[in-house]
């Protein structure tokens, strides 16, 4: 009698199971992705598959996409890790060493091209996210390695970062907007005199000097001497970093010198340098275009704050002021990726127009790349409309790259100088630290 | 019977070993000669191809200025701190090694920063040092605004700065080493010490200090490692600055080796530091062995 009920009951489990693992899945196994990478009803199910991606966007910039991303693959799982910005080329570097290159990761630019050159990336060249480069020319042969293509630009630095303003500060003291270095030196002396700190910046965190103000006088001064590619110049041998760096640096010693550049800016990071001129404490703050999305801004009292910007004092070259644009933040995949379908999924998926675009506005983030058309933050509509006014030539990318290390050094100078260091003796300094590591540049003809 | 017995017990006395070898050899000995191997070539750290390129590495250590005035910090750090820091440990401990009221707590108090990793503290101090730390503004706030400097980024200060940091995040341990040291000393030197009318100053050079110098000899070993190998400290608080007077020789080997991409300099700069101290703790285990005393 058992055994009657037996066979049917085996039968009938194993039709179960059977359904169960077909395509038609019911929530109980690997689900077919959707958008990511497309499986038809006949195809097996995929196997589950767990990525590692890693950047330095701490404060969870990139999970939206990711997240996204891991909906619309179910059978994807992406492991993400936030490496702090201040050691991210070190780590990344340790990891890539020891065989653990994370399978998605950003990159910075100044990394790009050596990582292509020694064969740490992967070659997307034919992957359909790399249309939205190749539909712009300009960026995409600047980004080309030996003719192919190993990462994308999520975002470019911006030609000028701007400095931003405390409307409520300026009105108090009638004041205008700068146009130029002599009206801008005269804002501060005014902020000064009324016991107002004209500039704030988080420089424990180096690159809010670096990668703000300095970089935009450097390049609007170096560009001209080098035609048009600094670092290119600077390689070959052409020009010697004192040559290229002088100006500014002196112009931020002036700045020092004067006493309008908060004392407490040496010791401040980056969050801290926000907080500040969020809180009135500083009228003046050099940063990037994704100062109007962060939280002290956004939620900074109105009575005594309010947000405006303007370009920088940078030089003109015969009335032209020259500017630079590099990528920013690279996407790449790992060349020793254990997952390269997978890892491409999500680099496609990252870099489509419908995902990049919001992932853009949300941070109000900077692009070169036409057809995206990025709404920008009101508050730097006026100033993103300067770069295609005709005194403004901006060239896109490089054919080299200074060494991360260099770039340290720049930064220590920075910090130096902001502590009362003299611009001679960094000069000197920043010539010797360029020789050492010089030859680690990597050249693209 | 007894050979084999001999061979059986040579046998089981090898197994025991056989797991502490294995990690030595792996994660000591490997490393160590792999490090002096590649601080013969000039190894990038990145690339799989290098050179060889002799002793020119270790030329170059010693007429590298940065390397130098990195090891000059190193050097004033230890000096400094052991000094200072040996007098306030060995004040506290002939304090607390009384029977005072209290005395418990305080130690454990006194002790508690020493079991805190340096990461997490040199963030904590971060918060009271900076311009607008703590510090300062309780100056402001009490109308000595003259007094507020900043700390952390300041040419001469701030060296001065990770110092008292370090003193005293060390003070309650090198205080138990002391306590204990004292407590080993028999009473009845003590007490003859006493009817011999030596008291002060006196009973502590010519009594005390002789008879705690196992101590001092332990003591002395940990700070002098301990503070040449700053790292933690000058990374998070000033990360080397300002202009390069809180870079350490670890710190600098950091760089060299992870920013620079020079890992075979940097090899050779950490090999010429491991002689450096090893050679330090030496002279300093010949002369404090040498000054310990029988009883």
């Amino acid at each position: 009698m058992k055994k009657k009920w037996l066979m049917p009951l085996i039968l009938m489990t194993t039709a179960v199971a059977l359904y169960g693992c077909s395509s038609g899945n019911n929530g109980q196994g690997p689900v077919a992705s959707q958008g990511g990478s497309n499986n038809s009803g006949s195809e097996s199910p995929k196997p589950n598959v767990t990525l590692k991606y890693a950047s330095w966007m701490s404060k969870g910039e990139d999970k939206p996409i990711i997240e996204a991303f891991m909906k619309a693959n179910p059978h994807i799982k992406v492991e993400e890790e936030v490496i702090d910005g201040g050691q991210y080329s070190q780590m990344l570097q340790t990891r890539i060493l020891s065989d653990d290159a994370p399978d998605v990761y950003l990159l910075p630019f100044n990394q790009y091209t050596q990582y292509a050159t020694e064969g740490h990336l992967y070659d997307l060249s034919n992957e359909p996210g790399m249309q939205l480069m190749i539909d712009n020319p300009l960026v995409d042969q600047a980004f080309q390695i030996n003719g192919k293509r190993f990462g994308f630009m999520v975002n470019a630095g911006t030609p000028v970062s701007p400095i931003y303003y405390n409307k409520k500060i300026f009105e108090k003291y009638n004041l205008d907007v700068p146009t130029n270095a002599e009206e801008f030196l005269a804002v501060n002396q005014t902020l000064k005199d009324n016991g107002v700190e004209p500039l704030v910046f988080g420089a424990k965190d180096a690159w809010t000097l670096s990668g703000t103000l300095y970089t935009a006088i450097f390049r609007s001064y170096a560009l001209p001497k080098t035609d048009g590619d600094i670092f290119y110049a600077l390689a070959k041998g052409d020009v010697k970093p004192s040559e290229v760096i002088d100006y500014p640096l002196q112009f931020i010693a002036d700045l020092v010198k004067q006493g309008y550049v908060s004392e407490a800016s040496s010791t401040l990071t980056y969050d801290q340098s926000v907080q500040y001129f969020a809180d009135g404490k500083a009228a003046m703050l050099p940063q990037g275009t994704w100062v109007p999305t962060l939280d002290p801004i956004v939620n900074a009292d109105s009575a005594s704050f309010e947000l405006g910007a303007f370009m920088p004092p940078v030089p003109r070259a015969d009335g032209i002021i020259h500017a630079m644009s590099n990528g920013d933040r690279m996407l790449v995949v790992s060349a020793n990726t254990k997952h390269p379908e997978e890892a491409k999924a999500l680099f496609n998926f990252f870099v489509n127009p419908d995902n990049l675009k919001p992932y853009l506005e949300e941070q109000s983030l900077f692009t070169v790349l036409k057809g995206l058309d990025i709404q920008t933050a009101p508050v730097l509509q006026d100033y993103v409309n300067g770069f295609s006014a005709d005194d403004v030539s901006v060239v896109i990318g490089s054919r080299s790259a200074v060494t991360p290390a260099f770039s340290k050094e720049v930064d220590i100078s920075l910090q130096n100088i902001l502590v009362g260091s003299s611009v001679e003796a960094e000069l000197k300094r920043l010539d010797e630290e360029f020789g050492k590591t010089k030859d680690q540049m990597v050249v693209k003809e | 019977m007894m050979r084999y017995r001999r061979r059986l017990d040579l046998l089981y006395a090898l197994l025991f070993v056989l797991p502490a070898l294995t990690l030595f050899l792996t994660f000591k000995y490997y490393p160590l000669s792999m490090t002096m191997f590649y601080s013969l070539t000039n190894w990038d750290g990145f690339s799989r191809s290098y050179q060889f390129v002799g002793l020119d590495n270790f030329i170059s250590v010693f007429s590298d200025s940065k390397v130098l005035g990195a090891f000059y910090n190193t050097v004033y750090f230890a000096i400094v701190s052991i000094l200072l820091g040996t007098v306030i440990q060995l004040g506290l401990a002939l304090i607390l090694v009384n029977r005072i009221k209290g005395a418990k707590v305080f130690r454990t108090v006194l002790y508690m920063p020493a079991v805190i990793s340096a990461l997490i503290i040199s963030m904590t101090w971060i918060a009271f040092f900076q311009y607008n730390g703590i510090i300062n503004q309780t100056l402001k706030l009490v109308g000595l605004e003259t007094l507020a400097h900043n700390w952390l980024a300041h040419p001469i200060i701030t060296i001065h700065v990770l110092i008292v940091i370090n003193i005293w995040q060390w003070a309650g341990y090198g205080m138990i080493i002391y306590i204990t040291g004292l407590q080993a000393i028999p009473t009845e030197i003590n007490e003859a010490a006493a009817l011999d009318g030596a008291t002060g100053w006196r009973k502590l050079r010519l009594i005390t200090l002789p008879l705690i110098m196992p101590a001092v000899t332990i003591n002395m070993f940990i700070s002098i490692t301990g503070s040449l190998r700053v790292f933690e400290l000058p990374f998070v608080l000033t990360g080397g600055g300002p202009m390069n007077t809180t870079n350490t020789v670890t710190m600098s080997i950091y760089n060299t080796a992870f920013l620079s991409n020079q890992f075979g300099y940097a090899s050779s700069i950490g090999l010429v530091f491991f002689l450096f101290i090893a050679t330090i703790t030496l002279i300093q285990l010949t002369v404090t062995r040498r000054l310990e005393v029988e009883y």
